[in-house]
């Protein structure tokens, strides 16, 4: 008896075939793909041009780097900007891991000034009262600028992205509400991402925490 | 999305030929990953690939292996550097395999049905069946994605996988017998079985 006379492997077979009949809700999937559709055509992204950091200015209890960066974020024209999950956590992971470079600052407002002196009107890291900030970069997507901090939250690196743009989108997950202030949670890969767009502002604080603080550290966030 | 029939623009051509397979590749993307959120970002990410490399695709040649490769390639990226979760998987299958038999099956049901398989195949369900494919070796399991569950024949399950066609028959045919193993080996070790049935093979 071959492999393919086989009852059993053909019963096997057939059984698996059967999952091909499985339905699939694609209308989530689809919202999340619409914009992206919209875009038209996708370009290049996530080629990061770092500034050579200035390393060893680290006296401070709160020392802050600076850089900057090209294109966090694939997608986007005039009216739709996504960030997908996979290119937030992918800015987590290389953020934390080192693998950008930094330009060191000795304070919030000389990171912001830094910023301002590289950008006009570009967005501004809000200040934290109660997390130490490691560091902190600026990311450029076609004039489409995000503020990036790294935290210690809890023991563990948190990364603070700030966007500007009201129609920056992100993809959808469970509520969570935090002295009445509600985001929306996703998880991809154990990094857990808290999220909310206010007026012209989009934020997001991802780590691998649970939702609940990482959604304390976004309400301490006057945006 | 609006279908245009024949344009050489690469955003048409990828609504005309690509979007139509979102609930192919949002299936297999669900017997890949743990949950339905981490399937959805794995879509979302090869849709986004795939629209990049719209004009590197043939006409003629199947869209849906074209796509599963990229959706392989894609399922590669996004957790080699997370192997942790990977298991975390297999783990939680297997906890959800052993659950989901006690839940929908009584003790002796399956007794002797190696003698009927397509008798006894039908008994699992669903679930138990995506269950066990999660916990079985990921170059098995894409085997099995695309050959039996995607009815891919054995060339193109062989261009999307990097291995000749005689591998993916052997993956196939082990496959296969690993994975009814493994529902015997839970029926079995739960009470279903109670050992008088032939083994599968």
């Amino acid at each position: 008896m071959t492999r393919d006379t086989d009852p059993l492997d053909q019963a096997t077979s057939k059984r698996l075939s059967q999952l091909r009949t499985t339905p699939v809700d694609t209308s989530s999937l689809e919202r999340k793909l619409a914009g992206v559709a919209r875009a038209g055509d996708v370009k290049d992204q996530y080629r990061f041009t770092y500034r050579r950091v200035l390393r060893g200015a680290t006296a401070m209890a709160a020392v802050i780097a600076i850089v900057v960066t090209v294109a966090l974020t694939i997608l986007t024209d005039p009216s739709t900007a996504v960030a997908t999950p996979i290119e937030l956590t992918r800015l987590h992971n290389d953020i934390v891991s080192g693998e950008v470079e930094m330009v060191v600052a000795d304070s919030t407002e000389a990171a912001n000034l830094q910023i301002a002196s590289q950008m006009l009107n570009g967005p501004a890291l809000p200040g934290f009262e109660n997390h130490e900030v490691q560091s902190c970069c600026l990311a450029n997507m076609r004039g489409d600028l995000r503020a990036v901090a790294l935290l210690t939250v809890d023991g563990q690196p948190v990364t603070l992205v700030v966007a500007k743009g009201s129609d920056f989108a992100h993809a959808m997950g469970q509520p969570i509400t935090i002295d009445d202030r509600t985001f929306t949670t996703h998880e991809m890969n154990g990094i857990q991402m808290v999220m909310k767009n206010k007026g012209d502002l989009w934020l997001c604080v991802m780590g691998h925490l649970p939702a609940e603080p990482l959604a304390r550290v976004a309400a301490e966030i006057e945006m | 999305l609006r279908l245009t029939e024949g344009s050489d623009n690469p955003m048409d051509r990828f609504r005309r030929l690509a979007w139509p397979q979102l609930a192919t590749l949002l299936r297999t993307a669900r017997y890949l990953t743990r949950d339905e959120s981490a399937a959805e970002d794995l879509v979302q990410e090869t849709m986004i690939r795939a629209m990049k490399k719209m004009d590197t695709f043939k006409e003629g040649t199947d869209i849906r292996a074209w796509l599963m490769t990229i959706l392989r390639r894609t399922h590669i990226d996004l957790y080699r550097a997370n192997r942790k979760h990977e298991n975390e998987i297999s783990l939680d299958a297997a906890n959800l395999l052993h659950i989901d038999l006690a839940a929908n099956t009584l003790p002796g049901q399956f007794d002797d049905r190696w003698d009927d398989p397509d008798d006894l195949m039908q008994r699992f369900e669903d679930q138990t069946i995506v269950l066990a494919l999660k916990t079985m070796p990921e170059d098995i399991r894409w085997t099995l994605l695309l050959v039996d569950v995607e009815q891919l024949d054995h060339a193109e399950a062989a261009e999307v996988l990097g291995v000749p066609v005689g591998t993916i028959k052997s993956r196939a045919h082990r496959g296969r017998a690993m994975l009814r193993d493994r529902l015997h080996a839970h029926a079995t070790s739960i009470g279903l079985f109670r050992g008088t049935g032939s083994k599968p093979s």
